[in-house]
């Protein structure tokens, strides 16, 4: 998830980027979700702590992988689904959901 | 808020060590720590209660190359109950998106990798500085011992152009060692008139401000925000340091703090160059002490080499000897060269052949020899390329393409500076 290189005439790339969210198999009470894209790591606390802001969340952590190639993101709600619908629609984070 | 900032470096860059000895230099406490287990345990240590209690705190440099695990805890660390201003350095593909990033931290500034040791030191002190903390009390321009690794640290080099004598042409030289160094080598130069009473640095260069020496050396520690505040910026890149307004306010400056305001330039510059009043009192003496180099004046005539004997005499004695370089000014108009060094008792350096028109000219438009003679069609030009050569260790057709049109009409001249380098290394 994290470093990817610059891509040009990307002014306000930051805001703009799409992250992919991926279901991944729960673990206990914890949903569980794969993060994929471009994020800074000012901008995977905020998201994190964006995440822990949802109603109904408990807990919220975003755990890049140490390859950086994306980050597990781990959800202790009472509203999965309605969680899901908010964690889609952060504003400035840009998150779509998977189709699958 | 605090008082006082340490600096907590989290990286696993081997360099790190280099970034904490120059933040020491600084007089700035600093450790690197590489793992987040270490970075746990030193904020827990500064967010004691006890280092509350002693009005302690922290500003971390963050390396963001590190595995991004890593990186990423460190950083919530950094922002979670006691956040900490923090300097990110990020790879330079990454600054964009950080500096663009919409969720950036308020308390987040960023630096793009690589950088230089001196770089990251700017960039704390300005962070103390907005954040409200004091930058440390000693600095350059402060009293009391160096801290670890300032030795190390600082670059520049400090040279003093001196003469036992007046008239010999000191300024000429010391204006023209200034503007050939940024021109024909790039180097940043600070030109100070240390002539505290009748210094006209600022009128050979046609330049003029209430800014000067008086600013930050007038009594007691000197104020480092001043440092860039009291220099004057010249079209031909050099900056000057110039003398205090009135002779009044010479009378007035520290002699104490001069040599710390040198130092402190020192290590901002790659060329601080001094222009000296000719006499032999405290403030000449700070400055000799703290020179690199000294470059003794003198010309041809039996008064001004009498006198140029006294002063290497007293050089020697003062352990000043192995710093000077001798300039025969006004060569062609007096004794023979042979005949002057025998008196000297020592070679001489270099030679300027003397032009006394071209020199009144060029001092009154206010410009540098090299700006009136472009062409260096004169040959005190050239003569004054090869001290400048002399100075920056090499001559000016080994530097690329810096010296544009400069470089084959100075050609000539390049073999006598080389031969007189070769012989100021030997020493």
């Amino acid at each position: 998830m994290q470093e990817s290189s610059s891509r040009p005439g990307s002014g306000q790339r930051a805001a703009q980027t799409r992250l992919q969210l991926d279901t991944l198999p729960p673990s206990g009470d914890l949903q569980r979700y794969r993060l994929s894209g471009v994020l800074t790591l000012s901008g995977m606390l905020a998201l994190e702590q964006a995440i822990a802001d949802l109603p109904g969340v408990s807990y919220a952590m975003v755990s890049p992988s140490p390859d950086g190639g994306s980050a597990t993101v781990l959800v202790r709600s009472e509203d999965t689904r309605g969680t899901l619908r908010g964690i889609t629609n952060l504003p400035s984070f840009g998150i779509e959901a998977s189709q699958s | 808020m605090s008082e006082v900032a340490e600096v907590l470096i989290i990286s696993q860059d081997p360099e790190a060590e280099q970034w904490v000895t120059a933040l020491r230099s600084a007089s700035i406490v600093a450790n690197s720590v590489s793992s987040y287990a270490e970075a746990l345990n030193y904020v827990e240590r500064v967010t004691s209660a006890e280092a509350v209690e002693e009005m302690r705190d922290c500003i971390a440099v963050l390396d963001g190359q590190m595995p991004i695990d890593v990186a990423f805890q460190s950083y919530k660390l950094l922002h979670s109950a006691h956040p900490m201003p923090t300097l990110l350095a990020v790879p330079p593909d990454r600054y964009r998106d950080y500096a663009l990033d919409p969720h950036r931290s308020s308390l987040d500034e960023y630096l793009p990798k690589p950088f230089r040791p001196e770089e990251l030191v700017l960039r704390v002190q300005a962070m103390m500085v907005r954040s409200g903390f004091q930058v440390p009390s000693w600095n350059p321009f402060s009293g009391g011992e160096h801290p670890e690794g300032f030795d190390q640290f600082r670059k520049g080099q400090i040279i003093s152009v001196f003469a036992a004598k007046g008239g010999v042409g000191k300024t000429t030289i010391s204006v023209n060692l200034a503007v050939g160094l940024t021109r024909f080598f790039g180097k940043k130069v600070l030109l100070i008139d240390g002539d505290l009473a009748f210094g006209d640095v600022g009128v050979r260069l046609n330049i003029a401000s209430n800014k000067s020496l008086f600013d930050i050396a007038s009594g007691g520690d000197v104020d480092f925000n001043s440092l860039a505040d009291a220099l004057v910026q010249h079209n031909t890149g050099v900056s000057l340091l110039l003398r205090p307004a009135t002779p009044a306010m010479s009378e007035r400056i520290d002699i104490e703090s001069v040599s710390r305001v040198l130092y402190a330039y020192k290590s901002l510059f790659d060329f601080v160059i001094v222009d000296t009043f000719p006499a032999l009192n405290d403030l000449n003496h700070h400055i000799l002490e703290a020179s690199d180099r000294i470059i003794v004046i003198t010309t041809p005539e039996i008064s001004a080499v009498y006198s140029t004997y006294r002063f290497l005499e007293v050089a020697e004695s003062m352990g000043h000897a192995h710093k000077v370089l001798v300039v025969l000014n006004r060569a062609n108009s007096g004794l023979r060269l042979d005949a002057l060094e025998r008196e000297l008792g020592m070679n001489v350096d270099c030679t300027v052949i003397s032009a006394g028109r071209t020199v009144v000219e060029a001092a009154n438009r206010g410009i540098s020899l090299f700006n009136y003679d472009q062409h260096e069609e004169e040959e005190i030009t050239r003569d004054l390329a090869r001290i400048v050569e002399l100075i920056a260790g090499q001559p000016r057709s080994e530097v690329a393409d810096g010296a544009g049109s400069y470089q084959a009409a100075a050609s000539a001249g390049v073999g006598a500076g080389r031969r007189a380098f070769r012989r100021w290394r030997g020493r």
